[in-house]
């Protein structure tokens, strides 16, 4: 029983020892971790964004016709959040293509220039996590005007609305 | 020979779980970040507990895997490999309860080790058992593993 015992607080002091070092070892790393987790999504904005904010903006919804009459009107610039190879098989007509994992690139894009232009992300489908964050991507890079089509592509096509390829 | 046999067959557990945990835990110390995430893919813990644990956990890791091979630290080290294995079978039974499709960086960003939330279920299960096959000897019969036991003392035993 006392074998168990001893066992046992060693483990606890290995344990509170092992934190320990991680946590002196971390300090010491070129880039350490922050104490607190920051989920991919929140490491991704701060990285875009250009202060050091920890709360990003959302983009605000549309729907369906709200994103067809601001595409009739070219009212806006429609930019898709797929990857490539959805993004070739068919797209929003004038949409841009820009993946979740390439948003520095719309630093770089001439259309992306003007952060006064109101821009409309889209996805596949309602769930897609990604429209979110390209959108919320957007906002943190500084555009004024960032909205997204929740129904996406599948509800798009679906209606017969026009497509490009 | 029966007494080398059994004493090969009880190290077995204990290079294995060894070599697991050493391999696990360098290769977390390697891209603690990547650590992180996979803690936090189990949606349990709270954000101000994922990197301490990422940052501390391989170094514990790496204390269990050499502390087997040690004899002296070899119990508690055997009791740490088999609590860090309890946890992972019951972070992956919850994950599978709740649906969650995770995919643990338990070996950094060696891909091939990556498993989906079934597969580290399993292996979980697998790594509890070599650890208590490890543990068991320990605890359950001391006697016959006591240092201070010399080899004519077991071998007047079995006579």
């Amino acid at each position: 029983m006392t074998r168990i015992f001893r066992d046992t607080g060693g483990v606890f002091v290995a344990f509170a020892a092992s934190c320990l070092l991680g946590i002196l070892t971390n300090s010491l790393r070129r880039a350490p971790l922050p104490m607190v987790y920051e989920s991919p999504e929140v490491r991704m904005l701060r990285s875009v964004s250009s202060g050091s904010q920890t709360i990003f903006r959302e983009p605000e919804i549309i729907k369906f016709q709200a994103a067809l009459q601001a595409w009739k009107d070219s009212a806006a610039l429609f930019v898709d959040a797929r990857e490539p190879a959805f993004f070739e098989e068919g797209h929003i007509p004038r949409a841009i293509n820009l993946p979740r994992g390439e948003i520095l690139r719309a630093k770089t894009i001439g259309t992306l220039a003007d952060k006064s232009r109101p821009l409309i992300v889209y996805c596949s489908e309602e769930d897609c996590e990604d429209g979110r964050l390209v959108a919320k991507g957007l906002l943190a890079m500084g555009h004024a005007h960032v909205a997204l089509y929740a129904g996406g592509w599948d509800e798009w096509s679906a209606t017969g609305s026009p497509v490009e390829k | 020979m029966v007494g080398h046999w059994l004493a090969c067959r009880k190290m077995i557990p204990r290079l294995l779980i060894s070599l697991v945990f050493l391999v696990a835990g360098a290769l977390k110390l390697g891209d603690p970040l990547a650590f992180a995430d996979g803690i936090a893919a189990f949606q349990i813990f709270p954000g101000w507990t994922i990197n301490p644990l990422a940052m501390g956990i391989p170094y514990f890791e790496i204390f269990a895997g050499a502390g087997i091979l040690c004899g002296r630290t070899r119990s508690a080290a055997a009791l740490a490999a088999c609590g860090l294995s309890v946890c992972f079978v019951l972070l992956y039974a919850s994950a599978l309860a709740r649906g969650l499709d995770v995919t643990c960086a338990c070996f950094g960003k060696w891909t091939l080790l990556q498993a989906s939330t079934r597969v580290g279920f399993v292996r979980a299960l697998v790594l509890l058992g070599i650890s208590v096959c490890a543990l068991r000897g320990r605890w359950l019969h001391p006697e016959r593993m006591s240092p201070e036991r010399s080899p004519s003392d077991l071998r007047g035993r079995r006579l």
